[in-house]
């Protein structure tokens, strides 16, 4: 077993398409570690998106990031970040496989319904920076 | 049964067992939060030729009449009223075919994530089943139960109340998977998973 980090994106929480989303995880195995509500602040979002500090989209996915609630969850099943990544599909909605959250939920690259980390370092930073190790047991 | 609001034409799926013998409800719309009633197509038609003409007109409609709708883009909707449900006589019990959880999702114990073992569980500040850290809650502030397959949440006549679909609860109430409610000033989402 192992964990990843997902973001339920502002388009997902706006259109109501949360709960679902959340059954797709729990469908595929996931178990449910800790999850929050929380609408971001444009400082914790510029942080958790601090890698992509100099790319021409920062401020664009900041706004939108801070545009509404999400929801933060950690997650735990066997291979979680490939598993995750394979659930949810190509960043590009438009470009994602038949039957991924992307897919089915996404609107464009940038309201793209979900988040999830790219490999377990960055799941365990991810996951830190939203909980404490006591919230999750 | 597909609803449409009054006000921006948004669609939604309803199950049309949520009127729950009422001849009507009131919704909240998810996209536009306009508050629109919808009629009991049952009860309309058994009823005068005026209600009759209502149901057929206004925004209760046949699935049939969208056969083209995505039913994935439709969002979901939030009673204005929260719904009892005579099913509530059932007896207290776990169906072996689902797993129960409550996830904090807002306030002091957000994250944490409490599985619901028993077809009866209390919440509240201190010698309920499920402490919660919250001074706004009473000691035991409300209760899930588990009937018939149903999750119902009860207030257990708390000071600061309990909150489901935006109205303070009196009686028991029935709550879906992904629902949230409010107890003090935590926010818990009810997860149903289906087991293999």
């Amino acid at each position: 077993m192992s964990r990843t980090f997902t973001i339920i994106k502002p388009d997902s929480v706006e259109k109501g398409n949360f709960g679902k989303i959340i059954s797709r995880l729990e469908e595929a195995g996931f178990r449910i570690v800790g999850i929050k509500k929380l609408h971001l602040s444009k400082t914790q979002a510029e942080a958790f998106y601090g890698v992509h500090r100099e790319r021409p989209f920062f401020g664009d996915l900041v706004r939108y990031m801070t545009s509404g609630p999400v929801y933060v969850a950690a997650l735990e099943g066997g291979d979680a970040v490939a598993q995750l990544r394979k659930l949810m599909g190509a960043t590009d909605p438009g470009k994602a496989d038949a039957g991924t959250i992307r897919k089915d939920f996404g609107e464009s690259i940038e309201r793209n319904a979900i988040h999830g980390s790219d490999s377990d370092e960055n799941a365990a930073i991810e996951i830190g920076f939203f909980f404490a190790q006591s919230e999750l047991v | 049964m597909i609803i449409e609001c009054s006000h921006c034409h948004a669609r939604y799926e309803y199950d049309s067992a949520r009127f729950a013998g009422k001849p009507s409800r009131k919704i909240r719309c998810a996209r536009c939060s306009e508050i629109f009633e919808i009629l009991n197509p049952e009860q309309a038609s058994a009823g005068t030729p005026a209600n009759k003409e209502a149901a057929d007109n206004t925004m209760v409609r046949g699935r049939r009449s969208y056969a083209g709708t995505s039913r994935d883009a439709i969002p979901e909707i939030e009673d204005e009223e929260p719904e009892s449900s005579a099913d509530y006589a059932a007896p207290l019990e776990l169906p072996k075919d689902k797993r129960f959880s409550l996830a904090i999702t807002d306030g002091a114990d957000a994250a944490r994530v409490f599985r619901i073992d028993r077809a009866r569980v209390t919440l509240g500040r201190s010698g309920a089943d499920i402490t919660l850290n919250d001074v706004e809650t009473s000691r035991e502030h409300a209760a899930i139960e588990v009937r018939g397959g149903v999750v119902y949440l009860e207030d257990l006549g708390s000071t600061n109340g309990t909150f489901a679909g935006g109205s303070r609860i009196t009686q028991p109430v029935e709550i879906h998977n992904h629902q949230e409610f409010i107890v003090g000033t935590t926010t818990l989402m009810l997860i149903v998973t289906a087991l293999e």
